[in-house]
């Protein structure tokens, strides 16, 4: 793709050139079904160039090294449009590394059996005592905490209810500088129902990492079979 | 037997694969699993530790919060 030119002021009788029509007229904002619908059609971005996505509503920009949103000095951008629905352990993949921040939303969870705790793993990494977090949790009035290592950051409990009822657990967490390749660390609320009562859990977490977080799985220990979890990139 | 299922949506390819789990997968699962139904036993022994010492004592859950307030 030709690199942008900037202005010109064509005259009567000018010849207009294939380089005046890339430079010039071609350096509008091009329209495209998504991010991958562009990476194919524009297979060399130059900085400058300027693209709207149908499925994120977003305008964007070639940094020259990357695509990134307009006003991006701050904002959220959804990525992975429109949510992605809760099917077993779900993992949203290929996260760009454009953002600053994750902010990671997980709406109405269920799975089919009682007492399920929802967890959160980066880069597909399991390791036994690859993250460390440290929760309390309030069931009614009664406060517990504990703060282990792990192979997950646990950012809710009481999946189901006890009584057997879908508790459509809610929660939110932040995934602070993702892309840093030494240590992640986390932030997250939850909401969730044992028989009636609202379990509320508060967790922070640290993930010792190696890359920048590319993807986030949804770990449950019982299948979720319900809810959606939406994926912010941050500026 | 079957295993449970996973998801995976790709933003690079827009692609949402279903499938069940492989078997290191699986193999984390029923650690996962492990650790969770250990950890909601303790939950119930100390829960069930709290009721007779209650009993015991003679007094209220109220009761003693009062007292530890």
């Amino acid at each position: 793709m030709a690199a942008g030119l900037g202005f010109k002021d064509f005259v009567t009788g000018e010849v207009l050139t294939a380089a005046d029509v890339d430079g010039y007229l071609m350096q509008g904002t091009w329209v495209f079904a998504n991010a991958a619908a562009r990476t194919a059609a524009v297979t060399s971005p130059q900085e400058g160039n300027m693209s709207y996505l149908k499925d994120t509503n977003s305008v964007e920009f070639y940094t020259g090294a990357a695509w990134s949103a307009v006003g991006g000095s701050g904002g959220m951008t959804l990525i992975n449009a429109g949510g992605t629905t809760l099917s077993g352990n779900t993992t949203v993949s290929s996260i760009p590394a454009t953002y600053k921040h994750l902010f990671i939303v997980v709406k109405n969870a269920e799975a089919n059996a009682s007492g399920a705790n929802l967890s959160l793993r980066m880069n597909g990494d399991s390791g036994a005592t690859s993250y460390e977090f440290a929760k309390v949790r309030a069931i009614n009035t009664t406060l517990a905490g504990e703060g282990i290592a792990s192979s997950s950051i646990q950012i809710g409990n009481r999946l189901r209810d006890t009584a057997g009822f879908s508790a459509g657990l809610c929660s939110q967490t932040w995934v602070y500088n993702y892309t840093d390749t030494d240590y992640v660390w986390t932030s997250s609320v939850s909401i969730a129902s044992d028989g009636g009562t609202p379990v509320f859990v508060s967790s922070t977490g640290k993930y010792d990492c190696s890359a920048a977080i590319s993807s986030i799985t949804i770990v449950c220990t019982d299948t979720l079979d319900g809810g959606t979890v939406f994926v912010y990139g941050v500026n | 037997m079957t295993k449970p299922k996973v998801r995976i949506y790709d933003l690079a390819t827009n692609e949402i694969i279903d499938r069940e789990m492989n078997d290191a997968e699986y193999a984390q699962h029923l650690i996962d699993k492990e650790i969770e139904d250990a950890a909601l036993a303790q939950e119930e022994i100390k829960a069930n530790e709290k009721t007779a010492l209650l009993k015991k004592l003679g007094i209220t859950e109220d009761e003693a919060k009062l007292l530890l307030s």
